[in-house]
């Protein structure tokens, strides 16, 4: 089959936004329908549509990465009724390597968690907005790491956000809602930073569009500089889920349906970390405000604090939610190295970090779902009684703590190479990430003896085996880091491509190209 | 066309031997669920290809000639980050042999050793693959290949005494082999810490490489300072020196030793603690054997005390194999004793006795195992008289424990005469009087080996025969037939040790050319 006659020219760029926003309302209208005619509120339907258009999303971003890879950075502007909107505060979209890869990572994670909900979210109510919710979170997600300008990129950052506080609150439980309200007031503050610092950049520079303001700002020494990259790092880091602005993860990741979990631990929070290194790369030169620093010392204090508060934890999903931050410490530590393979191992990171916090959640799911707790104390020996989903939390847990030959393995060893090689004062930040690697064995070992070690609880005796979509579903993820943890390398050549991306201004150069008359 | 495809098999056995292991695993995994002889023998069946496919190699690397294969695994664009490289050379075939032909005689062992065995395919399939990572280790060539199998070969080894364990309490079992998981995990994250030191100083992580001549060459350390340089080999030897378990490091050992039935404590004795042994010699002494000469006489003092523990431990142990085990903590102690000397004739009775005492422990703890088959305890107590009711089992165990011993005619008199040859010539060197003490105090603790084994076999063979101990015959023929071949090995390895010296002397001159001595 000839794939290429699936593009349609002039908007690949901009497919992966629309694509999932087109099926979200396909999904409405159609779930409607069905409604109207069989009187009978449809559970397979929504989610069938969903999980298609997330195939087909995901065919659309190969095709936009086989553009990029061969023809570089693409970028694209609104234009309505014969009026280009390319000036100071027009919408720009652009994609380069690292925002393919990113968005590749998004939609195939949409994808499983939208196979996994079939079986996961049968017995819940009002599936049609759980997976048009789930749609437009992923299309905003794709759209805020293709926005080449302020607006857009806040437009999108927003989207997600909406879309994200209803889903966490989605069954409607005291918890629910709490944990929504928290995360919905601290990302208000969050975003209100952001704002705040784009205001000051637009005052600064005279447009919004990221290409013309880094040549603005240039190698500038204007005095504000630093207070805007503190602004937007920490307006960032609330959804990025960086100490001391996550307060809200710890309640709002157990508190939502756990294929959500999975969505917001594997690739919500990254999406505030590409926020800070897209930001701060694109706009700020090391040289003026030592950014890398920031970023070190925010990924050392992220992941001792996680660490020290998933140690004493006694609810899993909780537990695996601190645990993301720790990992997102160790994220900002591979970025705050800020030299090519920090780039390279950080991004490695991501998409490694995605499948095994996401596999991770969703056996937490499948546990949840079978046995009504999430308590350790009562899923003692739960693995025991569902083997394969056991085998599959084991993949996880061993890929996270950075056993061979889990894929966990090589993104640990990647970013501690990248910290050493980074030198002076790195490698004391070095020593305290390795430290923390060990730290956090204690958590992880402690999971795995519950689940597998421990003689079986009253609750997990009538535990039963989980449906076959659920199965499907965190399969994907545990193959993929059992291959990715064989042979890591085309794998990690995609996150050189996109490293090197970032490295060398792609982004930025293909937005000034297409600006240039 | 003939010498052709000999030539290419030649040249590829080192894959095959792993690929023949681990799908033998997987077969025997499979097979193993339905028949638990057909999933023995076929597990017997890969280790037996995996042997000839090494006595090929061995036939193919004699006056140190070597063949040397390296694959790129992990790299940025061309430059490699990890490569995935094959090394058969004098020392590393013969070591291989060993774990091989171990793992042979353990798979053989346990069809009559393990009785009731649950879930018979698993632990076949178990031990195959502990022996596959461990022979990844010794081909590796790799830094990061070399620790990736180090570790994962703890994954098999953790699972084989965690469910075959000998105690009854599950959670006995579950706590020994949990603390001997997170020492040597430990001690293999310990390593790595060395190995990024090492990627940072250098830039490379390829220990040994063929140069533009095709020679091997091993990575050259001279530009790294000599603190840093010091630093590096010391924390490699606390890797290591927690899986050879010197004291104080040797807390998980004793424990584990105890609980792992006898055919897996034969690989984690006879084969894995090798490993750690193997590892000095090819990584720690090549590299960084001149900076550490400085501390020879501190390595050397805490080898002695880890002899003489062992050796007195052994002595008031009530049971043979916790004496054994105790025992073998001793002798791992002369390994380190010539390695600690840093003199070319030390090294060499090391590298020689590392071989040597894989055999003989093995042989003893088979010849354990067979005492336990036929009179159900392992208690000094509870045994004596038996060498006219066993009298092949007698011979085979009174031969072994006279070699290692060190009595002349036997295999071990060899390494150990060398090893303490290496330390008189360091102490004559150094010309002070407490170095010669020294030496004088380790060539006394082979008296208490002496004693402890001689004492071991009165106890056990001659004497009064207990009541109950009246019916008792010669174990089975499998088990006759693995300890008559061990002894033949020992026998004529003792009356002409050239037959294994010609493989491994011209392949220790490269590397202990680096000591300049």
């Amino acid at each position: 089959m000839q794939l290429d006659l699936l593009i349609i020219p002039g908007f690949s760029t901009v497919m992966p936004v629309l694509l999932p926003i087109a099926f979200a309302v396909l999904a409405a209208v159609l779930a409607a329908l069905s409604l109207f005619i069989t009187k009978k509120e449809t559970y397979i339907l929504p989610a069938i549509i969903s999980t298609i258009g997330f195939a087909v999303t995901f065919l659309y971003v190969f095709l936009l990465g086989q553009e990029v890879w061969s023809s570089g950075a693409t970028a694209f502007f609104w234009s309505w009724a014969g009026v280009d909107y390319s000036g100071p505060i027009g919408v720009v979209l652009s994609a380069d390597a690292f925002s393919v890869v990113l968005m590749g990572l998004f939609t195939f994670m949409g994808f499983v968690v939208s196979l996994y909900s079939i079986g996961y979210m049968r017995e819940d109510n009002g599936l049609t907005q759980y997976y048009v919710l789930l749609l437009i979170m992923v299309g905003a997600m794709n759209g805020v790491v293709i926005s080449g300008d302020l607006f857009t990129l806040f437009v999108f950052y927003e989207t997600m956000g909406l879309c994200s506080f209803v889903l966490v609150a989605f069954r409607r439980t005291w918890e629910g809602i709490e944990a929504a309200i928290k995360y919905l007031m601290m990302s208000a503050i969050g975003s209100t930073l952001i704002l705040l610092s784009a205001s000051y950049l637009y005052a600064l520079t005279g447009t919004l569009n990221l290409g013309a303001m880094a040549v603005a700002i240039g190698s500038s020494n204007n005095p504000l500089l630093p207070i805007l990259v503190a602004l937007m790092t920490a307006g960032f880091g609330v959804k990025g889920a960086i100490v001391p602005f996550a307060a809200w993860l710890a309640d709002a990741h157990p508190a939502a349906p756990s294929g959500i979990s999975a969505m917001l631990s594997g690739v919500v929070i990254k999406v505030g970390i590409y926020g800070i290194i897209r930001m701060n790369v694109a706009l700020f030169s090391p040289v003026v405000v030592n950014w890398p620093l920031l970023l070190g010392v925010f990924a050392v204090v992220t992941m001792t604090a996680g660490n020290f508060y998933a140690l004493t934890q006694t609810d899993l999903k909780r537990m695996l939610a601190y645990s993301s931050i720790t990992q997102i410490g160790f994220i900002l530590f591979a970025f705050g190295a800020a030299s090519p393979l920090g780039y390279q191992s950080g991004i490695f990171y991501i998409i490694i970090h995605a499948f095994t916090k996401g596999l991770l959640f969703l056996c937490a799911g499948a546990f949840l779902h079978v046995i009504g707790s999430r308590d350790l104390e009562d899923l003692r020996g739960i693995g025991k009684k569902m083997p394969i989903v056991g085998a599959f939390f084991a993949i996880g847990v061993l890929s996270l703590m950075g056993m061979p030959p889990f894929a966990g393995f090589y993104a640990k060893l990647l970013i501690l190479i990248a910290g050493v090689q980074a030198g002076s004062y790195y490698l004391v930040f070095t020593i305290i990430a390795v430290f923390n690697a060990l730290l956090a064995l204690g958590y992880y070992l402690k999971m795995l003896s519950v689940v597998w070690f421990s003689p079986e609880s009253n609750l997990v005796e009538n535990a039963h085996r989980p449906s076959i979509s659920m199965l499907f579903g965190m399969g994907f993820l545990a193959l993929a880091l059992i291959v990715i943890g064989i042979y890591p390398n085309p794998i990690f050549n995609l996150a050189v491509s996109a490293g090197n991306a970032l490295v060398n201004g792609d982004f930025i150069t293909a937005i000034l190209n297409a600006l240039a008359p | 066309m003939q010498g052709i495809n000999l030539l290419l098999l030649v040249n590829s056995s080192m894959i095959l031997t792993l690929l023949i292991l681990i799908i033998g695993g997987l077969l025997t995994l499979l097979v193993g669920q339905r028949s638990e002889r057909a999933g023995m023998i076929l597990a017997a069946i890969s280790l037996l290809g995996a042997i000839g496919l090494n006595i090929l190699l061995l036939l193919n690397v004699q006056n140190g000639s070597y063949i040397f294969q390296s694959f790129l695994w992990l790299s940025i664009g061309d430059t490699p980050i990890m490569t995935l490289g094959f090394l058969a050379d004098g020392l590393s075939i013969p070591v291989v042999l060993l774990i091989t032909g171990l793992g042979f005689f353990s798979v053989l062992f346990s069809s009559v050793y393990m009785k009731d065995l649950r879930n018979p395919g698993l632990y076949y399939s178990l031990m195959v693959w502990f022996i596959a990572a461990m022979v990844g280790v010794i081909y590796a060539t790799n830094l990061i290949q070399f620790f990736l199998f180090y570790e994962l070969m703890l994954i098999p080894a953790f699972i084989l005494v965690y469910l075959y364990g000998v105690s009854e309490d599950p959670k006995r079992r579950a706590r020994n082999a949990l603390q001997f998981w997170v020492w040597t995990a430990t001690g293999g994250l310990i390593s790595m810490v060395a190995v990024f030191m090492i990627f940072s100083q250098v830039g490379s992580l390829d220990f040994v490489t063929l140069d533009a001549m095709n020679q091997l060459t091993y990575l050259q350390t001279s530009t790294i300072p000599t603190e840093i340089a010091k630093l590096i080999g010391l924390i490699f030897l606390l890797g290591f020196g927690i899986k050879l378990g010197l004291v104080p490091l040797h807390v998980w050992a004793p424990p584990v030793y105890g609980e792992a039935p006898i055919p897996v404590l034969v690989l984690l004795s006879g084969a894995m603690t090798k490993t750690a042994a193997y590892g000095v010699i090819r990584i720690v002494i090549p590299l960084f054997g001149d900076v550490l000469s400085t501390y020879a006489t501190g390595l050397m003092i805490i080898s002695i005390i880890t002899i003489f523990y062992g050796a007195m431990l052994a002595i008031s142990q009530k049971d043979l194999k916790m004496m054994l085990a105790y025992s073998s903590i001793s002798q791992l102690g002369y390994l380190m004793l010539g390695y600690s000397s840093m003199t070319v004739l030390g090294v060499n009775g090391a590298a020689f006795q590392l071989i040597n005492h894989g055999v003989l422990a093995s042989l003893m703890f088979f010849c354990a195992g067979a005492i336990k088959l036929r009179t159900d305890t392992m208690d000094f107590d509870k045994l004596g008289g038996l060498a006219p009711k066993m009298p092949y089992l007698a011979t085979i165990a009174i031969i072994g424990s006279l070699a290692l011993a060190g009595t002349p005619p036997l295999s071990a008199f060899a390494g150990e005469w060398m090893i303490f040859g290496g330390v008189a010539e360091f102490a004559i060197a150094n010309g002070t009087i407490a170095l010669v003490f020294l030496t004088v105090t380790a060539v006394a603790a082979t008296g208490l080996t002496a004693a402890y084994y001689l004492w071991a076999v009165r106890r056990i063979f001659y004497g009064q025969v207990p009541e109950n101990l009246e019916n008792v015959n010669d174990p089975p023929k499998t088990i006759l037939f693995i300890g008559i071949i061990m002894t033949i090995f020992v026998v004529v390895v003792g009356v002409y040790p050239w037959l294994l010296w010609r493989w491994v002397n011209p392949a220790l001159d490269l590397i202990t050319g680096f000591l300049g001595g």
